[in-house]
């Protein structure tokens, strides 16, 4: 590639210049010749000395020195690698291989040949891998379709949404195949990787969190015992406290991805003489979460090329074309370690946009402004607390931006209100879709003790529904932004259902069953509580289940939502009052639901004709049942069920 | 009755190509001894067969024009819930399972309202003109003033009312004198009664969780059915309920009520269903995924009708399907739709039931069959059938393939009906219809010859296009085959007495009887079906001439012959028989086969003792028989039947001289006995001697 002929490419990419947006990748690539200040691989040999640059504290990059020691060929796929020493700087020769280094641009003769990406755990030299500037070359030049961008602005045209939603969630891999692998289908096919594949309206994180690993960790992070190099980027988390780090650890750690106990920094509001742009050899962060909680990945500028700038030298997630924030980035000190040394600093001042994580390098874009959503969290009931109020901004991205909001929500509560008191919590979350308007999810906990942390968020209604969307089959959607508020009282409001007693075990049809429930609150007398069950006339001389449950565990029927509309109109509706017990009667009936519709109970005849026997997109069918919804102004735990029998009608 | 229905229904079921083949005698009517043959078909079974397309046949065998009916499918729905015909003409459905409301008119189909619902269960045209639609699963009632949502067509209907506590609306009934609208609803089982304004009050209040059907006579009885118990109420007044009439069923799915000027009686269809459907767990693994297209399990199906005083009478019972839709045609004739195969039936007034219409689709939704609009729309898929009228061009019977059994030359066609039909014939060679059989010979406007070339398999088609009330009772065909020759595949022949199994017979065990009777039967090849005659000779092994073993003038036409050996001398014979079509075929043209059989032991004769001596308890002696080997030998007290074998001197039995001697001292103890020695050969002829032993 390097022994590319300058009158070769140079006609052709006038040629193609104006229709190359559409034009295969590869060959764009190939069309960009060398500049000047880029000396090709093949005059790279082995003894040359040179310089590289990396921000070793605050802002400004040094110089440190580099030998060549060879050059290993086809290192990653048709990607060679260039091994060089790093002697003689004191951090370094300390340090080694330094996490975060990564991405320095490294200078033989004056002329940049690449990137500091690579290097070796528990190495004892100072010996790292530069991917050769060639190949992060190519990646600058890739175009990044606009219509492809996640919430890169006007939303898609309907047609292509419509196309691509057809195309559903598990075709995503075999998308585009076959068919020369257009940058648009490539780009498409990376993202749907990253997608959630289950049911749309029941988000799991750590599902996500692992089949996201499972698809791309090993591209970024080979199996460790294979000795081979790893190319993890530190993740500097700031206001984290120890759970939420726990939590980050592993969802991102699967991922490749290195995630550390550091300072949040101010990129939202940034110092005046914080740098303004991005240099050469000068520190960079991508922002998954900002503000009062922060996370941020660190790496290094190798070249800045007008708007557009390459970073790393490896990929961050290898996602292809993302929409990730990113940020001029500060160091305080490399941290050398006999395992793996790394970088740790902050974000000084928001910039710019990852638009294009590949293997070679990551693309930035200093002009545009990456989607992002505000979260804001306001904590009640803790009189005098320092600190009720949290504000941050999560990148608007499929699995990150989940992830975030429960380590972010989970971090602050944890930090605000951590007891070791009882404390009941009630959060209310208003969550704002763009197009969809305003959903608001309840969510709930009750401690026992333990204070409050991340996981009790992970599961929490908020995560699903914000992963839920971002995942969901249809339609591209952007979430504008969530209120939390989290209301505390201290006092555990959970009551163990002991039992429950039918004080009539026989009825009249129409006469309403009468239940005692004997209910254990924490420190305190079983209390006993009668409650009414109507019992549907039609069930007249049988005998009669009640199952008697706690309403966050009893599902509404709803019709499994076939459209953006009816996730949105689903999501806060799923299950019953948290705070009550719900009684279900079984019917000897069937319901169906279709099309966000739900007939909860259907005569024989009606259901018959409802299931085509010539159609397979039909209503869903499943066994009625009818609940009744007793308040209960605190958690239940527990459930159970009783049996009543209702006296025939004699007539 | 009861069965005679059934067989009925059974026979509906559509065959391509039922193949009746003359051997079974079923349609073919053997003329004795005559060449010439005739299909007869004038029964229900016979009928049945072949394909009834745009026909029907009724329970006594009659084979009527049907309802000449248009397609016109409505994609978008899958279901049709509920009609009703406006003033201009034109059809709306109601349909499922998105709950739009079709408008069809001119053979053009177009959204005449949406109502965003899972499906509009029920339609009545009410004040003014206006529709009001019912639909589930919100309870909703929707108003379409004119039967359209308002200036644009497609538009989403306006509600009208919102019943309390209602999900499901699933019976519109309006009153025109009362100017009213009842609707029966569920899931609380009520019904309400609704004025022009869509204020609803609850008129009765029944234990049931759905009242599923309703209807208003015009002297303001209003009648509902429910679902559960399969109840018929009748209401006099708000809360007035009686049970007219509580049927073994689940639901009684629809109700009509006459005008009283035909009789005023009122009809209701009551179902049971199979086994509630047990739904599958929901498949949470996805996102919506198709649902498995299955055919439900049809339910049971019954009509009955109610005279005004109350007097139930059930006219119409389907033990393979629900009934889905009930109407009345012009001439006041119950008509209903059932919920599998999609088939409308009527019944007449002496319970004559009649298939009239018989759809691809799965349901018969809703039906209007009197009036200037006539149509019937059915679900699963959802298709509005246009009735054109009855019989034309499209109206066609066509008998099953009918076997003649070997090539035939056919001959007159003649048949019996009520009004005049058009016949057609085609032949082949094969059993099954295809490109090698002769087209459909011109038309036959009368009895007369069939012009198809000759052919093993013959069709017959009747057309209605000349009189649509035809009625077809009866067809038949003549036909005569070539004379085939009958060939006699086998000869048995088989003396009594021998062990039926092959093989080794051995000299122990049960000893034969003795039988001078030789069963001689032989398998034939008859492929014309001629009635055959045969003559059997025998001769004896070693001899030339044949000699006639039948009597003079004894006739055999069975296939088989038991000849009495009584008065024969010993020997080995062979039996030759000989089949002959004289009976059937003129003397140039009967045709005969003989066939000889295997070797057959004729042995009538007992052997003899040729000595026998008892020395002690040793007995020695000698037994010989004309032809055959001994077969055994034995010895007992005498009276005490328990013989025990002795062996011969030289161990086996296989000469036709056998001596013997043996120690008997183990049969026959110490003491004066009398000892009985028997011998017999192998046709189980025996001879019994005494010896005193002291």
């Amino acid at each position: 590639m390097d022994g590319v002929p300058a009158h070769r490419v140079v006609p052709l990419s006038l040629l193609a210049g104006a229709v190359c947006s559409v034009a295969v990748g590869a060959r764009v690539a190939e069309a960009v010749p060398d500049p000047s200040d880029v000396m090709p691989l093949s005059e790279v040999k082995p003894g040359m000395k040179g310089y590289g640059l990396s921000v070793f504290s605050g802002t400004t990059p040094e110089k440190f020195d580099v030998e060549v020691i060879s050059t290993l060929r086809n290192f990653r796929p048709r990607q060679d690698l260039v091994l060089v020493k790093t002697p003689n700087h004191p951090r370094l020769t300390a340090a080694r291989t330094v996490a975060g280094m990564s991405g320095s641009p490294i200078y033989l003769n004056g002329k940049m040949i690449g990137a500091y990406a690579y290097g070796w755990l528990f190495g004892v030299e100072p010996i790292v891998g530069v991917t050769p500037i060639r190949a992060m070359l190519d990646e600058l030049a890739r175009p990044v379709p606009k219509a492809l961008m996640p919430g890169g602005g006007a939303p898609l045209p309907v047609g292509k949404r419509t196309a691509d939603a057809g195309r559903g969630v598990g075709e995503g891999r075999g998308v585009g195949e076959g068919r020369g692998g257009s940058e648009a289908d490539e780009a498409r096919r990376e993202r749907l990787a990253r997608r959630f594949v289950g049911p749309s309206e029941a988000y799991d994180l750590g599902a996500h969190a692992a089949a996201v690993a499972a698809r791309v960790g090993s591209a970024i992070a080979p199996p460790e015992n294979m000795g081979l190099a790893r190319a993890s980027t530190p993740i500097m988390l700031g206001g984290f406290g120890g759970t939420a780090l726990k939590m980050a650890h592993d969802l991102l750690g699967p991922l490749g991805l290195e995630p550390l106990q550091a300072g949040g920094g101010s990129s939202t509001t940034p110092e005046p003489d914080a740098p303004t742009k991005f240099v050469d050899g000068g520190a960079i962060g991508v922002e998954m979460v900002r503000g009062d909680v922060s996370a941020m990945g660190i790496g290094t500028v190798t070249r800045v090329s007008g708007d557009r700038l390459l970073a790393f030298g490896h990929p961050m997630l290898n996602g292809g074309i993302t929409s990730l924030p990113t940020a001029v980035a500060k160091v305080h000190w490399i941290l050398a370690s006999q395992n793996r040394s790394f970088k740790i600093g902050e974000a000084a001042r928001s910039l710019g946009t990852l638009v294009n994580d590949r293997q070679a390098a990551i693309v930035v874009d200093t002009t545009r402004k990456a989607p992002v959503f505000p979260l804001a969290l306001q904590i009640e009931g803790m009189a005098g607390a320092p600190h009720p109020a949290w504000n941050m901004e999560i990148a608007h991205d499929q699995f990150m931006a989940p992830a975030f909001v429960a380590m972010a929500i989970g971090n602050a509560l944890e930090a605000t209100a951590a007891e070791r008191q009882d404390l009941t919590w009630r959060a209310v979350s208003r969550l704002k879709i763009g197009r969809y308007g305003t959903i608001s999810l309840a969510d709930f906990g009750a401690g026992n003790g333990t204070p409050l942390s991340s996981d009790d968020f992970s599961r929490s209604r908020l995560v699903r529904a914000v992963g839920s969307l971002l995942n969901n089959p249809w339609e591209e959607v952007s979430v504008e932004r969530i209120d939390t508020q989290v209301k505390i009282t201290f006092g555990r409001e959970v009551s163990q259902l002991r039992g429950a007693k039918v004080l009539q075990p026989e009825l009249d049809v129409g006469q309403k069953a009468q239940i005692r429930l004997d209910l254990q609150p924490y420190q305190g007398a079983v209390e006993s509580r009668v409650i009414e069950v109507p019992i549907p006339a039609e069930l007249a001389g049988r005998d009669v289940e009640i199952e008697l449950e706690p309403g966050y565990d009893v599902e509404r029927p709803l019709a499994t939502p076939a459209s953006l509309a009816e996730l949105v109109a689903v999501l806060p509706n799923q299950y019953y009052d948290a705070e009550s017990v719900v009684a279900t009667v079984r019917l000897r009936e069937n319901g169906a639901a279709f099309r966000g519709q739900v007939a909860s109970r259907l005569p024989p005849g009606a259901f018959d004709t409802l299931r085509p026997a010539s159609e397979s997109n039909a209503p869903e069918t499943f066994g009625a049942e009818a609940h009744t919804v007793i308040p209960m102004k605190r958690f239940v735990v527990g459930k159970d069920t009783v049996t009543v029998k209702v006296r025939p009608v004699l007539r | 009755m009861t069965k005679m229905r059934s067989s009925f229904r059974s026979f509906v079921r559509r065959s391509a190509a039922a193949v009746i083949v003359v051997a079974a005698g079923l349609a073919a009517t053997h003329a004795a001894a005559v060449g010439t043959r005739t299909f007869t078909l004038d029964s229900l079974e016979d009928l049945k067969g072949g394909d009834l397309t745009g026909v029907a046949v009724d329970s006594n065998g009659n084979v009527f024009a049907g309802l000449n009916l248009g397609k016109t499918p409505i994609a978008d729905a899958t279901s049709v819930w509920s009609a009703v015909v406006l003033p201009d003409g034109a059809a709306l459905l109601g349909t499922g399972s998105e709950g739009k409301i079709y408008r069809v008119a001119g053979g053009k189909v177009s959204v005449a309202a949406t109502t965003d619902q899972m499906a509009v269960s029920a339609m009545a045209v009410a004040w003014n003109g206006d529709v009001i639609a019912g639909t589930f699963p919100e309870g909703k009632l929707f108003r379409l003033a004119g039967g359209t949502a308002g200036k644009g067509a497609g538009e989403k209907a306006k509600v009208f009312a919102e019943l309390p506590g209602t999900e499901d609306v699933w019976g519109l009934a309006y009153d025109e004198k009362a100017k009213v609208l009842y609707a029966a609803t569920g899931p609380e089982g009520k019904l309400y009664r609704v004025d022009a304004q869509g204020k609803a009050q609850v008129y009765f209040d029944s234990e049931e969780p759905h009242l599923v059907s309703v209807a208003v006579g015009e002297d303001g009885a209003v009648y509902t059915g429910s679902n559960g118990k399969g109840l018929l109420y009748k209401l006099t007044g708000p809360g007035r309920a009686t049970v007219l009439h509580d049927f073994d069923a689940d639901d009684v799915k629809a109700i009509v009520v006459a005008p009283a000027a035909k009789g005023g009686a009122i009809y209701a269809i009551a179902n049971k269903y199979s086994e509630p459907f047990a739904s599958p767990k929901r498949n949470k693994s996805g996102p919506p995924s198709p649902q498995p297209a299955r055919t439900p399990k049809p339910g049971k199906g019954t009509l009955t009708r109610f005279s005004r005083d109350g007097v139930a009478e059930k006219l119409l019972s389907d033990d393979d399907t629900h009934y889905v839709s009930l109407g009345l045609g012009e001439d006041g004739a119950p008509y209903v739709g059932t919920g599998a195969e999609g088939r409308l039936y009527t019944v007449s007034e002496n319970r004559v039931e009649r298939l009239v219409a018989d759809t691809e689709e799965r349901q018969v939704g809703a039906f209007v069959l009197a009036g200037k609009q006539r149509f019937v729309a059915t679900t699963d898929p959802a298709v509005f059938h246009e009735v054109r009228g009855v019989g034309g061009a499209d109206a066609v019977w066509t008998s099953k393939v009918l076997d003649a059994g070997l090539r035939a030359s056919f001959g007159r066609l003649t048949w019996r009906s009520g009004g005049a039909l058009q016949f057609e014939t085609r032949s082949g060679n094969t059993e099954t219809p295809d490109t090698s059989w002769s087209t459909w010979s011109p038309a036959l406007a009368a009895p007369g010859d069939v012009k198809s070339p000759p052919g093993r398999f013959v069709q017959v088609r009747a057309r209605w296009n000349k009189e649509p009330q035809a009625v077809l009772r009866e067809v038949s065909l003549s036909f005569v085959t070539d004379n085939a020759r009958t060939v006699i595949t086998s000869v048995g022949v088989k003396n009594q007495t021998r062990a039926t199994k092959p093989g080794v017979q051995a000299s122990g065990g049960e000893a034969p009887k003795p039988s001078s009777s030789v069963q001689i039967t032989w398998q034939v090849d008859n492929p014309d079906q001629d009635e055959m005659r045969y003559r059997l000779w025998y001769r004896m092994e070693g001899q030339t001439p044949w000699r006639s073993l039948l009597k003079p003038g004894e006739k055999v036409s069975r296939t088989e012959y038991t000849w009495d050996t009584t008065a024969m001398p010993e020997g080995e014979y062979r039996i030759l028989v000989e089949a002959t079509d004289e009976m059937a075929n003129p003397p140039d043209r009967a045709q005969k086969h003989t066939l000889e059989s295997g070797v057959v032991l004729v042995d009538n004769t007992p052997p003899v003792f040729r000595s026998l001596a008892l020395q002690g308890r040793r007995l020695r002696g000698e037994v010989v028989d004309g032809l055959g080997p001994v077969a055994r030998i034995e010895v007992s007290i005498a009276g005490s039947e328990e013989w025990r074998p002795l062996f011969p001197s030289d161990g086996i039995f296989d000469e036709a001289a056998e001596a013997f001697d043996a120690d008997i001292t183990a049969v026959v103890p110490a003491g004066s006995h009398l000892v009985a020695v028997r011998a017999y050969d192998s046709s189980g002829n025996v001879v019994t001697r005494d010896v005193d032993a002291r």
